[in-house]
């Protein structure tokens, strides 16, 4: 996506006025990135649209307090980010509970392209990556999806977990050597 | 410089992070040190990877969905938050005011309900003696005047 934060500015003011269609347009042009985000950082399809939609009222209702600086993709995924963080202690909490039934087998989140001959190693990375994820720390997943899914750009990371570029770079190093290291004890790891 | 020595500047120069100069340093170095090389293929090919791994937007879209949901949390506009506490404080005299009425009233009440007592009492007598329309001659005035 070639991304302009000017425009979605723009966008924002209207919203900020109440204007519906130009949270329509917003909502449609950002709805799968929020997703596929919020998908891998739970590892959960369902609730993931459900924080989806909840990440577009709190733009809708927040609106107001919207600088426009053109941070916009930063400001929505740290909203989506910060819903995320909350559902994780949610669901920590909820495991405590004797009577709760324990989570069966998560779906394999499929992949957004298939190439019919390379499916099968599409789904296989995919699978993997959903596995790996879920084994590293919250902050590392949410960078490491910020980064090498989203990309998103340092700075733009830093605004949108409310830290530095530094801490940034430290987590993107730590989490991309972990996943690259897993990726090659999977025979995954097929860059030469 | 190794991979191992510097993880971050080769993950940052493959990420497109680094100035001009920076990188430049960075190309000169990879041209002598296949390791290097081999590491920044490895990272760029993990972000293609992922990027092609980023899930479906499977379902509805969610734009009906969320557009149900709008009506309970209007957007809050800016600027008409001063009015607020100048409207509680109007309510409050106001409320004073009231409470100051209905005070004053029931005190005249009290007062009219003692002169209809006084007007039956003298009507008890057919033909009262003066000394009674004289009291209540007077209490009817005093009843006038008291606020």
């Amino acid at each position: 996506m070639n991304y302009d934060g000017h425009e979605e500015d723009a966008w924002m003011a209207r919203v900020a006025e109440g204007d519906e269609s130009a949270l329509q347009f917003l909502v449609e042009r950002w709805e799968r990135p929020v997703l596929a985000f919020l998908t891998r950082c739970l590892g959960e399809r369902e609730e993931a649209r459900d924080l989806s939609q909840e990440t577009f009222l709190r733009v809708y209702r927040n609106a107001h307090r919207y600088r426009a600086q053109g941070n916009f993709r930063s400001w929505l995924f740290r909203i989506a980010g910060n819903l995320c963080r909350s559902q994780q202690r949610r669901q920590r909490l909820l495991r405590w509970l004797p009577l709760m039934d324990s989570p069966g087998a998560k779906e394999a989140i499929a992949p957004s392209s298939f190439d019919a001959d390379a499916s099968t190693r599409s789904h296989e990375f995919a699978r993997a990556l959903d596995e790996i994820l879920n084994e590293l720390p919250l902050r590392q997943r949410m960078a490491f999806l910020l980064r090498r899914q989203e990309e998103l750009s340092y700075r733009e990371i830093a605004v949108a977990m409310d830290t530095t570029p530094s801490a940034v770079e430290s987590l993107l190093v730590r989490a991309t050597s972990f996943v690259q290291r897993a990726m090659k004890n999977r025979h995954l790891d097929q860059a030469e | 410089m190794t991979t191992t020595e510097h993880p971050q500047r080769l993950m940052a120069y493959a990420d497109g992070e680094l100035s001009t100069v920076d990188a430049a340093a960075i190309e000169e170095h990879l041209r002598a040190c296949p390791q290097c090389r081999r590491q920044v293929a490895r990272l760029r090919w993990l972000q293609t990877r992922t990027i092609e791994a980023a899930p479906l937007a499977t379902g509805s879209p969610l734009w009906p969905s969320v557009r149900g949901r709008l009506e309970p949390s209007k957007p809050v506009t800016r600027g008409y938050g001063w009015w607020r506490p100048v409207g509680y404080a109007l309510l409050i005299v106001l409320g004073l005011g009231v409470g100051a009425w209905a005070g004053w009233s029931a005190g005249a009440g009290d007062l009219a309900s003692t002169s209809s007592d006084l007007l039956t009492a003298s009507s008890l007598f057919s033909d009262p003696p003066d000394g009674v329309s004289m009291i209540y001659l007077e209490t009817m005035e005093s009843s006038e005047v008291r606020p």
